[in-house]
């Protein structure tokens, strides 16, 4: 193996080394031990020494904050031992406290399994009988009564949990003595589900602290800028963070290889990353490539093959999630044993699943975001062994964004998670759930769910579906709200199902993204098949679609407008004023164009019916000098407003950690409700998650670093890595680059918030 | 307040549109019944305008720690079954299973030594103890001997079915709800009947609107603390963790768990499997009983008669409700005497 001699050939050899435009060497770093004041019992010190593990920092942080009755945020990276730093508290308090009962909580069905099974290891061997079940939708019924009656520690999911409050008195005994809830890969709540999550989380302390319980919350997460926010808005509390990292770390070279490097589609991206990863497996580096989809995985494992011998050929593989369950155990296996030198991905192998560490890792394209950049760069280097991590990012404002600014890639974190508790129809929802849970009462729902609660709970009884009574709000309605309230809504009822000709269901999807990917003529790409859309049936919400391999694909033509329902909160700057507020969208898809590779072959007019939500949005208006005197200038103001919002939303996953088509956008000269040229951003979400609140209070670092990537772009008039947007119904037009730099050049006039 | 008042019409929305999904369907196409129930719901709307639920039954307020509640007395000529307690006990005695220690094979070998009854045992030096606590419980608590029995055998055993022989008749409860849905939603009826002498007393507690379900618990808890044995049928899946739940969702205290409680649905399958495709009570009665209830709806449709009397106070949606539900009791009562005819020969 040699990995200098494939970083040597990325740093020297041509072609290569033209479009290496940074490098970063971190260097080793020792572990940092961490100590007790008071050890741990001699069964769990036995442990430690007979597995030859000695407390490093944060995992000593994380049990003296526990034993001290603390609420942590635990957020080291991975593989630096955090799981064991707050399994060892948890179960010394199970020891201690022969009823003490812990509540584990995971994102997925697997995650919770592998976690049993190391959970039972570890019990039975520092001698704590706890009993740990899972507990979740394939626990037999005929199991769940004495899981419930005699275990100590429970894993499940959210899914179940949201379930299972309905019947908190079969769990009277685990809750009354809950001491801790653990949650795991707690970052991956945020949005829509997230903003479930933490209103179910409050209906979980609310049940508990009717039980006399108030246990300790500790969560697992990936690097985020904002962790005590992220913990308040997820859980109601305040924790401790435990964030220094005391695992040791071998020697990390990145090496930043940009196909842009040369200017705008000088080189494929793709065929890039093929030709490293050939060349790396020449040099005998065990690798593991990222893509960021299936077809790419497929695509780039077959080019690095076609330029390699037969025998090295054989030993590079695709990848995904869509796999057969054997061939996956398969293909795991191969990379475990070394077998398998060169192996293209989706983010299916980012965390979880056992396949060792590897030599090198080479991620084409931004995977959306530093979490996942960092958990797949953590996928290279075994125990303290030097690794490289080789980087081609696409031609999109994100990937070059950071592409040019090393110093956001390895700096602080500067993602912020979003849990949003104010999206008015997930509220509503919950508060319906613990309303028939146990009766409501105002202060209760105030104390837990907050201050807009109370308005709400009298919305929901002037519809009929609570009433007040002396003991406090009562669920009157049916059925069971837990069985209306689902964790990952999106709003916009009904649902759509998009059937086959022969009846099959292949997806459902909101009525608003229905009128846009599922109108009559829509092409649909569903497991690589493609399907035409052959009518919408607007009455039963019903799409029929049929299998048909085309070589063309559609795209929706979408008028959008905006009206400004409320203004909550403003600040302006030298005439420059962004304001951030309820909106109310109006949608209509007027028609489509079908398009061969990228060009427009035909514009098709619909008739469907608009779409109208209320969400929230930020915007910014400019001061009338300004625009006339860009006018005067015959200066194209459109182009120019156009190309500040599309950048914009670009950049806007970089600070607040969501996915660009999660927000929409709308710019125009002159808005009526602002009477000023305006450029808004909003979410898609009705009722909003939180994430234009967010821009409104990040305006300054989104502007800034919008307008450092569009001035320093070295296209002339505009390329998808800085103005334009590959979704845009527009064509990008009207589209101006020179005057959306001196647009985010005034944006930026607005002051950042105090 | 704007803004939060289109939260509370969306899930009104939501709520309207959402079929109650774990809803038991009870027969199987459903082909005309939403018809049937549109029809009969106008019929019944039609009689009973103008009506109030006192011109319809005999309805008396009795009070309750919750509060008044109102309440149906029917009494019908359905007699309870003849008992043989002589031959109960004997074929108890017989269940040596029933003793800590010993299973199918030990057991076997005893009665082939010619020890085949439990007070043949009482002397054993290892099983005599424990033979003798189980004739106690078949003597003095039936209770415990059908908890017995029904953990170490199984809840439709016919030594189980031979306990409600303990019992004169009038001890025994007979219990059925009417909910606005499968879990998590209203109890708005409670049906309870109990054998007076040859005549099967029929007592219903209705609420007359969701905020009354306290007040039909208490009546319901009050009205059990006289009886030591309930019968249900399905009521151990679903009737009585509901009223479990619902006690629970008020703080009502219902702190007796240890009642016997015979569910009819186990013996009725272990009886009748070879005979009837489906275990819905009025399958049992239409085939084994002969009798057939004209203009029966599933109990699904409960929810929405419920609600249509909510909304605009018609009491026929409601009357129908009660009359299912007396159906069902009756039913039920029929069904326990046909078992013990079946399980109980010799009767004098």
């Amino acid at each position: 193996m040699s990995l200098d001699g494939l970083y040597r050939a990325l740093r020297e050899e041509a072609p290569f080394a033209d479009f290496v435009t940074h490098v970063e060497d971190v260097p080793a770093r020792a572990a940092v031990a961490g100590s007790l004041q008071v050890p741990l019992p001699p069964a769990f010190a036995a442990f430690l020494d007979r597995h030859g593990l000695t407390l490093r920092r944060h995992q000593a942080l994380s049990i003296e904050h526990l034993r001290a009755g603390d609420h942590i945020l635990i957020a080291t990276p991975t593989a630096s031992g955090k799981t064991l730093g707050f399994n060892l508290p948890v179960l010394e308090r199970l020891a201690s406290d022969p009823d003490a009962t812990a509540l584990y909580i995971y994102p997925t069905k697997a995650l919770a399994q592998d976690q049993f099974a190391h959970l039972t290891a570890l019990a039975a061997e520092v001698g704590v009988t706890a009993r740990a079940a899972v507990y979740d939708g394939d626990t037999p019924s005929g199991r769940r009564p004495g899981i419930r009656e005699t275990s100590r520690l429970i894993l499940t999911n959210f899914y179940m949990l949201h379930q299972t409050l309905p019947w908190a008195h079969q769990w009277e005994r685990f809750f009354r003595h809950l001491a801790f809830v653990v949650i795991d890969e707690a970052h991956t709540y945020r949005g829509v589900f997230g903003s479930n999550v933490a209103l179910l989380i409050r209906r979980l302390r609310r049940l508990l602290a009717l039980y006399g319980a108030d246990p300790r919350f500790v969560l697992a997460s990936a690097t985020i800028a904002n962790p005590e926010e992220f913990f308040q808005r997820l859980t109601g509390l305040t924790p401790v963070i435990v964030d220094q990292d005391g695992s040791a770390r071998g020697r990390k070279r990145y090496v930043f290889y940009n196909p842009e490097a040369l200017g705008p589609n000088m080189a494929s991206p793709h065929q890039e990353t093929a030709r490293i990863l050939a060349r790396a497996v020449s040099e005998d580096v065990q690798t593991l490539c990222f893509a960021v989809s299936r077809q790419l995985a497929e695509l780039v494992a077959r080019w690095a093959r076609e330029s390699l011998p037969p025998a090295l050929a054989a030993r590079v593989s695709p990848y995904r999630a869509g796999y057969l369950p054997r061939e996956r155990r398969e293909l795991e296996a191969g990379l475990r044993q070394g077998e398998i030198r060169g192996m293209v991905s989706t983010n299916a192998l980012e965390v979880g699943i056992d396949i060792g560490s590897l030599d090198a890792v080479l991620m084409s394209g931004f995977p959306g975001t530093m979490i996942s950049a960092r958990q797949q760069a953590g996928r290279a280097g075994r125990g303290e062994d030097e690794s490289l991590v080789v980087w081609v990012p696409f031609a999109d404002q994100l990937d070059q964004y950071l592409a040019r600014h090393p110093e956001t890639f390895f700096g602080r974190p500067h993602e912020h998670a979003i849990v949003d508790l104010a999206n008015p129809y997930i509220l509503a929802g919950h508060l319906l759930c613990a309303a028939a849970e146990r009766p409501l009462s105002v202060d209760e729902a105030v104390r837990f769910f907050g201050p807009p609660a109370a308005a709400h709970l009298q919305s929901l009884e002037h519809q009929g579906l609570i009433r007040l009574t002396s003991r406090g709000y009562v669920y009157q309605s049916h059925p069971a709200a837990s069985q209306v309230v689902s964790l990952d809504a999106t709003g916009l009822q009904p649902t759509v199902k998009v059937m086959t000709e022969d009846e099959t269901l292949l997806e459902t999807m909101d009525w608003k993204k229905a009128l846009e990917e599922a109108h009559p003529g829509a092409v649909l790409l569903h497991r690589a098949d493609t399907y035409v859309v052959s009518s919408l049936d607007l009455d039963h919400y019903v799409a029929t679609a049929r299998k048909q391999a085309v070589d063309y694909w559609t795209d929706p033509v979408k008028l959008v407008d905006i009206h400004i329902l409320d203004e909550r909160r403003a600040r302006d700057g030298n005439g420059v004023r962004l304001a951030f507020g309820e909106i109310e969208v109006t949608e209509q898809i007027t028609g489509y164009k079908t398009r061969v590779f990228d060009q427009m072959v035909a514009l098709n007019a619909l008739n469907l019916p608009s779409v109208t939500y209320r969400t929230m949005g930020m915007w910014f208006t400019l001061p009338e000098a300004f625009v006339r005197e860009l006018r005067l200038r015959h200066r194209n103001v459109p182009g120019g407003l156009h190309g500040s919002e599309h950048a914009m939303i670009g950049l806007m996953p970089l600070t607040v950690l969501c996915d660009r088509w999660d927000l929409g956008g709308l710019s125009v000269p002159l808005h009526p409700d602002t009477g000023a040229a305006t450029v808004f951003v909003h979410e898609g979400v009705e009722g909003g998650i939180g994430l234009t609140e967010k821009g409104f209070e990040l305006a300054a670092e989104i502007v800034r670093a919008t307008y450092d990537l569009v001035r320093t772009c070295p296209c002339d008039v505009g390329c998808p890595s800085c103005v334009y947007s590959p979704k845009c119904s527009n064509d990008n037009l009207p589209m101006d680059k020179a005057v959306a730099i001196e647009v985010l050049g005034r944006f930026m006039d607005v002051p950042p918030a105090p | 307040m704007q803004e939060a008042s289109g939260a509370g019409a969306y899930w009104a929305r939501r709520l309207l549109g959402s079929p109650d999904i774990s809803a038991p369907v009870a027969e199987p196409s459903g082909l005309g019944t939403r018809e049937r129930a549109a029809r009969l719901l106008a019929d019944l709307q039609q009689q009973h305008a103008g009506r109030s639920l006192e011109d319809v039954y005999p309805l008396t307020v009795v009070d309750t720690s919750e509060g008044p509640v109102s309440r149906i007395v029917t009494v019908r000529d359905i007699p309870p079954p003849a008992t043989n307690p002589a031959w109960a006990a004997d074929k108890l005695q017989a269940g040596l299973e029933l003793v800590f220690g010993i299973g199918p094979v030990y057991a076997e070998r005893f009665r082939q030594e010619g020890v085949g009854r439990l007070d043949q045992l009482s002397s054993h030096p290892v099983y005599g103890a424990r033979a003798q606590a189980v004739l106690d419980a078949i003597a003095h608590d039936p209770a415990q001997a059908s908890s017995l029995i029904r953990d170490r055998l199984s809840p439709s055993d016919p030594l189980l079915w031979a306990t409600t022989a303990l019992y004169p008749p009038s001890a025994l409860l007979f219990v059925d709800i009417e909910t606005l849905g499968f879990f998590g939603v209203a109890v708005v009826l409670i049906g309870v009947a109990e054998w007076v002498g040859q005549a099967l007393w029929v007592t219903q507690y209705v609420a007359r609107s969701v905020l009354e379900e306290p007040q039909i618990l208490a009546a319901l808890f009050a009205h059990m603390a006289g009886k030591p044995a309930l019968v249900s049928y399905n009521g151990r899946s679903f009737d009585w963790p509901t009223l479990q739940a619902r006690a629970a969702y008020y703080g009502i205290p219902l702190d007796h768990p240890g009642w016997p409680h015979y569910d009819l649905l186990h013996f009725a399958r272990r009886l009748w499997r070879e005979r009837l495709p489906d275990f819905h009570a009025t399958t049992i009665e239409r085939e084994i009983l002969g009798v057939i209830r004209p203009d029966d709806l599933p109990g699904s449709f409960v929810p929405a008669f419920y609600e249509q009397y909510s909304q605009d106070n018609n009491v026929g949606p409601l009357c129908y409700v009660i009359d299912h539900n007396r159906q069902d009791m009756e039913g039920m009562a029929r069904i326990f005497a046909r078992l013990s005819e079946e399980w109980m020969p010799g009767v004098p």
